[in-house]
């Protein structure tokens, strides 16, 4: 090279004309330039990023090194052979001219075909896959196409730049590709793992926890104390159990994820109480089970009992309950019959008995239509028979027939004849009217009770009020729930099953209205409202309960 | 952390560039190793400005090609012509410097040595044919041009400068000083461009407002030639 000490030529060799110099000179040059391009190329694609920006400025680049002017870049979505269109140089919205390029093209192959003609030089971009593994030799990730200057064709060193890139690229776009699957399929699993209302908690073959969603954590009682939980012994607070710790991690015999990990393939149930920092203890409900694919691991899915816990407390109780009902009755009955067939009574003790027995029976018959409506009010539909009816009409009627029902107070009704007309199952209307009016007679003093009613802005208001000691305040949201019996009607002697005023409610409820306990202190009443009729609702469905 | 140039106040107590009119293979070598310790001391600030627009290692790269080309450098080298030692130092650059700094300012010294072969000293015209050189080189080899946001901003403006100083009849220290303060204006005004060159290429609107570290590297260099009290 200049400057430097000249070799000694051999004897032999023709000196080198400055003009050949020239041209080793300038071949070392463009070597160096295709280097230092494909050093640029590998800088671009190491710094990762998103696909699409990646292959606009891959392909931009391209065109540049290359002095191409125009270039295009496709790649292969998820699994399909495909090709789609990524980015092309120039920016086809930026210059009048749009290349003219193929959106899509079906394989690598089609591609390839295409660029022949069109003049058009063309690089296949493919990920070899390691010998050994199932499927093709190799997987087309891309397609790039140059477009030299017209009537030219792209330089040497230009194309063997392109063969030395070609696979880095490959595998470049292949793994930006792969991110961005793998973003997605994270954040659906997430979003799954997430919206699910149980607790479920995977661990892996040595028993660290690797994932946790939101229901469980919940269930846990908060991550912030179990922020330092490892292990799934530290995560749901089993003791050792029957194990030894120095078994390691096994915690015995009884652990749900030994028998998941080393037993049979199968699902383990078993009930776990967790207990909360502050005490609170969860029973749940626990299925174990392996995880399926390349490494081992268990999931354990976490059902909180409690609701169905409750409920079968309340069913019991509310069993109990209507069992004492019916046998209240129905021990009178048997009573009074054993003494008319026993004992010899006057023609008026007679009739006097079987007056009793008649009351018995319809009190038995009135709480077999509560249990009626009630399984009715359970399912989805209650098949609400709807007419346009007027408040005033419907509370004279109501009052008429209690009027004429023994053991019945007096009711006085007070209830304006200009209200607004209402859409209601009348039936079931007058059904509330009554129970509340039962309700008053049971609980609320030897007065008289009261039925008023009012025009509200989007509704009618009625009120059955009485001259007893009302509701105390705390337990006013919980009187209308299923089966609740008060403390006033629990000291009381009066007997029922808790189920009244949990009627009304879905009756009301159920026509768009609203229940309640009238607030004032002093005063005993409780009113409900029904929408007018323009106002009501287009379906008043009751929304079906959940079974647990 | 001061994102302005540290002055070179006095911490190396240098032989200036005397003002002898021609600039020796030794005058290079005391050169490159003020580049070398210039570099060190601003190699944060380059890493810095290199990690809003690339990978954030140019400062960490000069640093160590320089100081790694300025131990290789021995006495017995002023013995070369100027030219020579610039080639050579070139050489040692492209291997030496990480990152398309290395390949940039490689190309750009063995050309300007190649440009001024057979000269034992460059005097002011000189040097105006070696940066001129130098700055071709970078356009060639990094295919750029003025504006693309690049070591080419700082060097092209300089080299245009002290070859019109050497036009005006400056001398060796003035054409230099020219050719440092074109340096610095072309640096700074790679702070609005938008990159089209090197890495910083892919953020397109993003890379406005960030000053190209290879600019200020560029100035860096030109400015450690000027003689310590001018500074």
């Amino acid at each position: 090279m200049t400057g430097s000490r000249p070799a000694t030529p051999s004897p032999d060799a023709a000196p080198i004309t400055a003009q050949e110099r020239r041209r080793i000179f300038e071949d070392a040059q463009r070597q160096a330039d295709t280097v230092f391009a494909q050093y640029q190329l590998s800088q671009l694609v190491a710094l990762g990023g998103r696909l699409g920006e990646m292959a606009t400025s891959v392909i931009g680049e391209l065109v540049r090194v290359t002095d191409a002017t125009a270039g295009a870049i496709w790649l292969g979505g998820q699994g399909e052979d495909a090709l789609r269109l990524c980015a092309t140089e120039p920016d086809a919205l930026v210059y009048p001219d749009t290349v003219p390029v193929p959106d899509r093209f079906a394989t690598a192959a089609v591609a390839e075909a295409w660029v022949r003609p069109s003049g058009w030089h063309g690089v296949t971009l493919e990920e070899r896959r390691e010998i050994g593994e199932p499927g093709p030799a190799s997987r087309v990730v891309g397609f790039i196409a140059l477009r030299p200057p017209e009537g030219a064709s792209l330089p040497p060193d230009r194309v063997r730049l392109l063969a030395l890139v070609r696979h880095e690229l490959a595998i470049a776009f292949r793994a930006a590709q792969l991110r961005e699957t793998l973003a997605r399929e994270q954040a659906l699993l997430a979003a799954i793992l997430d919206g699910a209302s149980d607790g479920i908690v995977a661990v892996d073959e040595a028993r660290r926890v690797v994932r946790v969603n939101r229901a469980a954590w919940s269930l846990l009682g908060g991550r912030r104390h179990l922020a330092a939980a490892d292990t799934c012994r530290e995560l749901l607070g089993c003791g050792p159990a029957g194990g030894t710790e120095a078994d390691g991690l096994r915690c015995g015999a009884r652990c749900g994820f030994e028998a998941a990990l080393d037993g049979p393939a199968g699902i383990v149930e078993s009930e776990m109480r967790l207990v909360h920092p502050d005490g609170t203890e969860i029973p749940v409900a626990a299925s174990f089970s392996a995880m399926a694919g390349r490494e081992p691991g268990a999931v354990v899915v976490l059902r909180d009992l409690r609701a169905e816990r409750a409920a079968d407390e309340l069913r019991a109780s509310f069993l109990a309950a209507v069992s004492h009902e019916l046998r209240t009755p129905l021990a009178l009955i048997a009573g009074y019959v054993d003494s008319l067939l026993g004992l010899d009574l006057d023609a008026a003790a007679q009739r006097r008995s079987v007056e009793r027995i008649g009351s018995a029976a319809i009190r038995l018959n009135g709480l077999v239509d509560e249990l009626l409506d009630l399984t009715q009010l359970e399912q989805a539909s209650m098949g609400l028979r709807r007419a346009r009816v007027d408040v005033a009409t419907l509370v004279a009627e109501v009052t008429r027939e209690l009027a004429e029902s023994p053991g019945m107070p007096a009711v006085h009704a007070a209830v304006p004849d200009d209200l607004p007309p209402v859409d209601v199952d009348a039936p079931r209307i007058g059904h509330v009217l009554t129970n509340l009016v039962d309700n008053a007679r049971k609980y609320g003093g030897d007065g008289a009770v009261t039925i008023t009613a009012r025009r509200s802005r989007t509704t009618v208001v009625v009120t059955v009020s009485d001259s007893g000691p009302g509701i105390q305040e705390d337990e006013r949201g919980l009187v209308f729930d299923r089966f609740y019996r008060g403390r006033a009607a629990r000291e009381s002697e009066a007997r029922g099953s808790g189920l009244g005023l949990y009627v009304c409610r879905r009756l009301v409820e159920a026509h768009g209205g609203r229940i309640w306990v009238e607030p004032e202190p002093g005063r005993s009443a409780i009113s409900f409202s029904i929408p007018h009729a323009r106002h009501a609702p287009a379906s008043a469905r009751p929304r079906a309960r959940q079974s647990r | 952390m001061s994102t302005r140039i540290a002055g070179d106040d006095g911490a190396d107590h240098e032989t200036a560039i005397a003002a002898s009119t021609l600039l020796t293979a030794s005058d290079l070598r005391d050169w490159v190793s003020r580049c070398a310790r210039i570099l060190v001391r601003h190699r944060a600030y380059l890493d810095r400005l290199d990690a809003r627009l690339g990978d954030g290692d140019h400062g960490e790269n000069m640093a160590v090609g320089f100081g790694d080309a300025a131990r290789a450098l021995q006495p017995d080298d002023d013995g070369r012509e100027a030219g020579e030692l610039l080639r050579r130092l070139g050489e040692m650059l492209v291997a030496g410097v990480g990152g398309a700094g290395g390949s940039l300012y490689g190309t750009a010294f063995m050309e300007a040595g190649i440009a001024v072969v057979g000269r034992p000293g460059l005097g002011p015209g000189d040097l105006a044919v070696a940066l001129d050189a130098a700055a071709e080189g970078i356009a060639r080899r990094g295919r750029c041009r003025g504006g693309d946001k690049t070591i080419y901003d700082a060097l092209r403006p300089a080299a245009d400068a002290v070859a019109a100083a050497v036009g005006e009849g400056l001398d060796l220290e003035g054409a230099i000083r020219r050719g440092a303060v074109a340096a610095r204006a072309g640096m700074l005004a790679t702070r609005p461009l938008i990159a089209r060159r090197g890495l910083a290429l892919r953020l397109g609107e993003r890379s406005r407002g960030h000053q190209d570290p290879g600019a200020t590297s560029c100035f860096l260099l030109m400015r450690a030639m000027l003689p310590e009290r001018a500074r």
